[in-house]
């Protein structure tokens, strides 16, 4: 099987992460932070080993500011429910996940600020719908569905001018863009650990800076300050309560180690090369309609199609059926992202690629689609 | 002069610290003691009590919080643990 489906998650790892993951589990899946004894100390660390790494991937102020979660939607939850108050605004764009979407639905005002029809926000139009309520802006850094990225930098600064915190859903950047939260004005970073930094499935983490005060979401035993009944106010504590999942945080530093090793610049270069390559392929085939941005400017390695008049689901089902490559068809949880791009009424063929793609996934599916568009005339 | 123990809020603070003073002295975490943990379950990193001034500097230099310092002594086979100011 090709798999093509790395927005959703890294099915393949490097071999590190793995051998991490199977080592950690072995001798160190101890409760880090909830004893004294040699293990949970030593798992300790080695969680802190992480945030440590990630921290300086990141460009954040200290390890401390790094609080590990599931996966990004919870981090999101966690932010925007922990900074966010009942009569507070939001602005938000039509490019974002339901992660965020459906979390601000349930929980306050919010502005969605439309996109381009190539997946787009402008920036000033962020700044438009700033209100003398809005105390949160949430953008989504690149997009799952077709791979436009934003001026992440530039809404930083508009958030800092207006005074208005500023949350970035990373899901689909970190370890495969460069990010630097402190140069691009980022307030908290939601971050998916089993996508670009190829950890584990079950490792997300929030970033939280210093000028931000979460009230916690989730509370409970955090090893920490134990006669008091109040979560501990000081980060990571205050959004660690319950057992980290230490093995699988330990191998996301793994992770972190192979894309420093590789270059993050050269991942994203390799990745970016493939989609337009498929872009360039599926643009020439008069049945396939392409969405999003067609060149390498402002995307990343996710590509968004359809072959016309047919079910992007059908679509997918057939490329996983009968030539073995795995795509997600759909809407992926990010309807209002398809109305944008125009690809609302049928949603998408999503192929998105990962360090491990090769020129020959690249061509391999757009034989297929090109076989398939031909075998419906 | 005993064993100086330095008291913080988390475990990520208390492995930032171990860190950034492990290679200058030796360091261990361990589960702060109930007597001087206060709150509750907590962490500190014990050193050797001379090492006061270098692990004060090194604090400073990165910031980080502490909640206290305290030098571990034995007194009729017993710990005991007087605060620093």
């Amino acid at each position: 099987m090709l798999y093509l489906d790395n927005a959703a998650t890294t099915l393949k790892k490097p071999a590190r992460v793995f051998g991490s993951m199977i080592y950690n589990t072995f001798f160190y899946s101890a409760n880090a932070g909830h004893g004294g004894h040699f293990y949970s100390l030593k798992t300790a660390s080695r969680v802190y080993e992480t945030s440590e790494k990630l921290a300086e991937f990141l460009g954040c102020e200290t390890p401390e500011r790094i609080a590990f979660t599931q996966n990004a939607t919870y981090a999101l939850n966690l932010g925007i429910k922990g900074y966010v108050k009942k009569g507070d605004h939001v602005v938000t764009t039509a490019m974002e996940h339901n992660s965020v979407l459906r979390t601000l639905e349930e929980w306050c005002e919010y502005t969605v600020v439309d996109a381009e029809k190539d997946g787009t926000i402008r920036p000033e139009k962020i700044r438009r719908a700033i209100t003398p309520k809005t105390k949160l802006i949430v953008v989504n850094h690149a997009s799952n569905v077709c791979g436009t990225v934003q001026n992440i930098e530039k809404i930083g600064k508009i958030a800092k001018e207006m005074g208005v915190a500023f949350m970035v859903d990373g899901a689909q950047s970190v370890g495969v863009i460069p990010i630097d939260v402190k140069k691009m004005g980022i307030d908290m970073l939601a971050i998916s650990g089993h996508k670009g930094l190829m950890s584990p499935l079950g490792v997300g983490a929030l970033y939280v800076s210093e000028k931000i005060e979460l009230e916690p979401f989730i509370t409970g035993g955090t090893g920490s300050d134990s006669k008091n009944l109040n979560q501990p106010r000081q980060m990571p504590d205050i959004l660690h309560s319950g057992t980290l999942n230490a093995p699988a945080i330990i191998a996301c530093g793994r992770g972190i180690d192979y894309i420093n090793k590789k270059g993050i610049r050269e991942i994203e270069e390799q990745e970016v090369y493939l989609a337009v390559r498929l872009i360039e392929k599926l643009k020439n085939m008069d049945k396939v309609i392409v969405y999003g941005k067609t060149s390498k400017e402002g995307r990343n390695s996710t590509v968004l199609f359809n072959i016309k008049g047919k079910d992007s689901t059908e679509v997918s089902g057939i490329l996983n059926d009968r030539f073995g490559i795995c795509t997600r068809g759909g809407y992926h949880c990010a309807y209002l992202a398809h109305k944008a791009i125009g690809s609302d009424k049928t949603g998408g063929v999503r192929a998105s690629f990962g360090i491990f793609n090769t020129i020959y996934s690249v061509d391999s599916l757009a034989d297929s689609v090109y076989k398939m568009s031909k075998s419906w005339e | 002069m005993g064993n100086l123990l330095i008291t913080v809020g988390s475990v990520t603070t208390a492995n930032r610290l171990n860190h950034l003073l492990s290679g200058a002295m030796w360091t261990r975490i361990i589960h702060t003691p109930i007597k001087i943990s206060g709150g509750g379950c907590s962490y500190s990193i014990i050193t050797k009590g001379e090492n006061l001034e270098q692990v004060k500097r090194i604090i400073n230099a990165n910031n980080l919080k502490i909640k206290g310092f305290f030098i571990e002594m034995e007194a009729k086979g017993e710990k005991v643990y007087h605060a620093l100011s």
